[in-house]
């Protein structure tokens, strides 16, 4: 790679702060990638992600960053990568991804990050799911009451 | 933080695969269930009278995939009344009327019409999948307006019903 200049741009988180990544680690996202191409401009693009904060992004840019260079590596080795990269983010973080994966358009991330979500809910409770996501159950007693009459002989 | 965007809800929920989970989001609040509502896309009905036809309908607009049980296994065994019921009438209309993604129609153990299978063959022309387990009442001409109509069916599947065989008979 020496002597090869790499397209470089700069995004900006929510809160500011500068994040300069290549630019095919960017286009991961398919918001930035549209973003680049309507602009046309090359040089020294910045792009503000908003909604996404400094900590997200950089965790989202971690992510990129390994799948802009996928073809470097065996299938099952970027799977492997994945499963411990997305193991490792807590509920908040997890939240934060899905989020800006969504408003990113980085269907990759958020199918990972949806899997891993499911894998936490299945198995629990409507009561242990509200626990664990700080839901409120704006359900009426009746409603509620109602839903759970239909489940009980349906849609085994 | 139960604001997850409602793209990212559906596409969670669709890794769930059991209905019991997907049963168990429905119940968890209002925004849950509306999502979920929308986004199932198969159903199981163990009994078919259980539930009307149309509320399964009304509940999920964009089912695909339908599977209906009539009568008990004991049926199997004669040990079911001959006017017992487990109808599919009901269910075959609303099917037809109601769901208009359905690609997948799965019946045991019913009672099924020509006239119930003509009016699927003419409702439901996308129409990938038909499993017929132990069902009885139709003969082969309902059978031929399936294969005539549903041109893009990739299953027809009859296991041990009693189909009666119109073919020689006289017009």
């Amino acid at each position: 790679m020496v002597g090869v200049k790499k397209k470089m741009v700069t995004l900006v988180s929510s809160d500011g702060v500068e994040f300069v990544v290549e630019k095919r680690v960017a286009e991961q996202s398919l918001f930035i990638k549209n973003a680049l191409n309507e602009g046309g401009v090359e040089e020294k693009v910045m792009i503000p992600i908003p909604k996404v904060t400094s900590d997200t992004l950089s965790s989202v840019l971690e992510y990129c960053e390994k799948h802009a260079s996928a073809t470097e590596f065996q299938e099952n080795e970027i799977e492997e990568w994945d499963k411990e990269y997305i193991e490792k983010a807590d509920l908040d973080l997890l939240y934060y991804l899905l989020q800006a994966s969504y408003s990113m358009s980085i269907m990759g991330l958020m199918e990972l990050g949806a899997k891993k979500v499911a894998s936490l809910i299945r198995g629990k409770s409507p009561q242990e799911i509200r626990e664990l996501f700080n839901i409120k159950n704006d359900f009426t007693p009746e409603q509620e009451e109602e839903i759970r009459r239909e489940m009980q002989w349906n849609y085994e | 933080m139960n604001y997850f965007p409602e793209e990212v809800l559906e596409h969670i929920f669709n890794f769930l695969g059991s209905d019991q989970d997907r049963n168990n989001v429905s119940t968890v609040c209002q925004a849950w269930y509306r999502i979920e509502r929308y986004s199932r896309k198969r159903v199981f009905i163990g009994n078919c009278y259980a539930v009307r036809p149309e509320q399964v309908a009304a509940r999920f607009p964009r089912l695909m995939s339908l599977k209906v049980k009539g009568k008990h296994h004991f049926a199997d065994f004669n040990l079911v009344p001959p006017g017992w019921g487990g109808y599919a009438h009901l269910w075959i209309k609303t099917a037809a009327l109601q769901c208009p993604c359905l690609e997948e129609i799965h019946l045991k153990r019913m009672v099924i019409t020509d006239d119930s299978l003509e009016l699927l063959a003419h409702s439901l022309p996308n129409l990938k999948s038909l499993v017929l387990i132990s069902c009885e009442g139709f003969s082969t001409d309902g059978l031929a307006a399936i294969a005539t109509h549903c041109r893009v069916l990739r299953e027809l599947d009859l296991l041990e019903n009693e189909v009666e065989d119109q073919r020689f008979s006289v017009a």
